[in-house]
């Protein structure tokens, strides 16, 4: 699969302020929650849930395995690999292994 | 999700990624069918291992020459056994003289790409609780998973978003793809018989809704609530901040383990910067069939 690299999207799928966007959803999100928990929820929410959510999805964007230059298509790795005459380590998944799970 | 949060968070197996090696992600179930220079040089190299029957799945952690030629194969997620493979693939690797392949006309089946003048949107779920305590190392592992996958908004449904609408079709691709336990695997996604009740409102920038989702049997279902927020400027959306949550029930043949009974789960959705390297990735619920995905009515 050949997917677009994030660089080459059209400019309209990028949105035009980028560092923002964690800092400003879990405002947004506890503000959720805080509404949400006003009204019966269908399960039970232990207190700090949504704050545990938060923290989690902040470290899961600073794990480690994203520090590795990952390439997307074979065929530019293969091309990477010929000219620094490295070998090829293929991360082979059902599901992307970047994202889908 | 066990590579990223065990072979990958591996220090000394990273830096030698990095430094002795060319790193590439694929989902294999893509290359081992499509029909282009790309496939044709994965099942190259995966007919050599112990996976080359191309009707299965072919999943592993593969070293190749850049000549094609096999130099290590493990489906081993330990990061011992995955460094020593990648020691001795080091040790037979003899680096030469190799011509560049040309990408060539990709495979259309295989290449969906971010609909133009649409949006991607982040999507990140997490179960928040009901699992019981383990000492296992791998359950670990899963029980505290956030996952990752990507929503797309086509050009009409971007428009509608403007004008304060959210049309149905991406009500129910939300419903249908992301509101989904991801958190173990590959999920079953939702049918469109099994969406029981379905609402989104947008008022003034604030997103509201409701959902109810279930199998016949039951076996499986998600009752959620979404609440966010959106802001638009010069006519596109430059704030998608969703949050979904409620009482999840069940699981799919590849996300075996959740918790017993009903489990409450959050679903978050917020605007791709194309900061992150997974922002490219086609969303999971595209595998294979993106038209369906993408669908106008």
């Amino acid at each position: 699969m050949q997917v677009i690299p994030v660089e080459n999207m059209t400019t309209s799928l990028i949105p035009p302020i980028t560092p923002w966007i964690l800092p400003r959803l879990f405002p947004c999100l506890l503000a959720a929650g805080l509404c949400l928990m006003a009204r019966p929820l269908p399960a039970e929410v232990k207190e700090g849930a949504l704050q545990a959510f938060e923290q989690a999805c902040r470290t899961s964007m600073n794990e480690p395995w994203r520090s590795v230059p990952w390439k997307v298509s074979l065929i530019e790795a293969q091309n990477l690999a010929a000219r620094e005459r490295k070998p090829i380590f293929i991360w082979a998944m059902d599901g992307h292994p970047l994202g889908c799970t | 999700m066990l590579d990223r949060a065990s072979t990958f968070s591996d220090p000394d197996l990273l830096a030698e990624l990095k430094t002795r090696f060319i790193p590439v992600a694929i989902d294999q179930a893509y290359q081992r069918r499509q029909q282009d220079a790309e496939g044709d040089f994965y099942r190259q190299i995966a007919g050599q291992g112990p996976r080359h029957d191309f009707n299965n799945t072919t999943q592993g952690l593969y070293v190749a020459g850049p000549d094609g030629a096999l130099l290590g194969f493990t489906n081993n997620r330990g990061s011992g056994r995955v460094r020593e493979m990648m020691r001795r693939a080091i040790e037979k690797y003899q680096p030469g003289d190799v011509a560049l392949l040309e990408a060539g006309r990709p495979d259309p089946r295989f290449n969906p790409h971010p609909p133009e003048g649409g949006l991607v949107v982040r999507v990140q779920a997490k179960v928040l609780d009901g699992y019981e305590e383990t000492d296992d190392r791998w359950r670990q592992i899963f029980q505290s998973a956030v996952s990752r996958d990507n929503l797309w908004i086509t050009r009409e449904e971007q428009a509608a978003l403007v004008r304060g609408e959210i049309l149905p079709t991406l009500q129910q691709r939300i419903a249908r793809f992301h509101l989904v336990d991801n958190t173990r695997g590959e999920p079953p996604m939702w049918r469109k018989a099994e969406i029981r009740e379905l609402e989104m409102h947008l008022q003034d920038g604030v997103l509201s809704g409701e959902a109810e989702l279930r199998t016949d049997s039951g076996d499986r279902a998600y009752q959620a609530r979404l609440q966010g927020n959106l802001e638009v400027r010069e006519g596109k959306v430059t704030r998608f901040e969703v949050v979904a949550q409620g009482a999840f029930r069940g699981e799919g043949r590849f996300t075996r383990g959740a918790p017993e009974g009903e489990f409450p789960l959050a679903v978050s959705f917020s605007l791709a910067d194309g900061t992150d390297i997974a922002d490219g990735i086609p969303p999971q619920g595209s595998r294979g069939w993106v038209e369906e995905y993408l669908k106008t009515e």
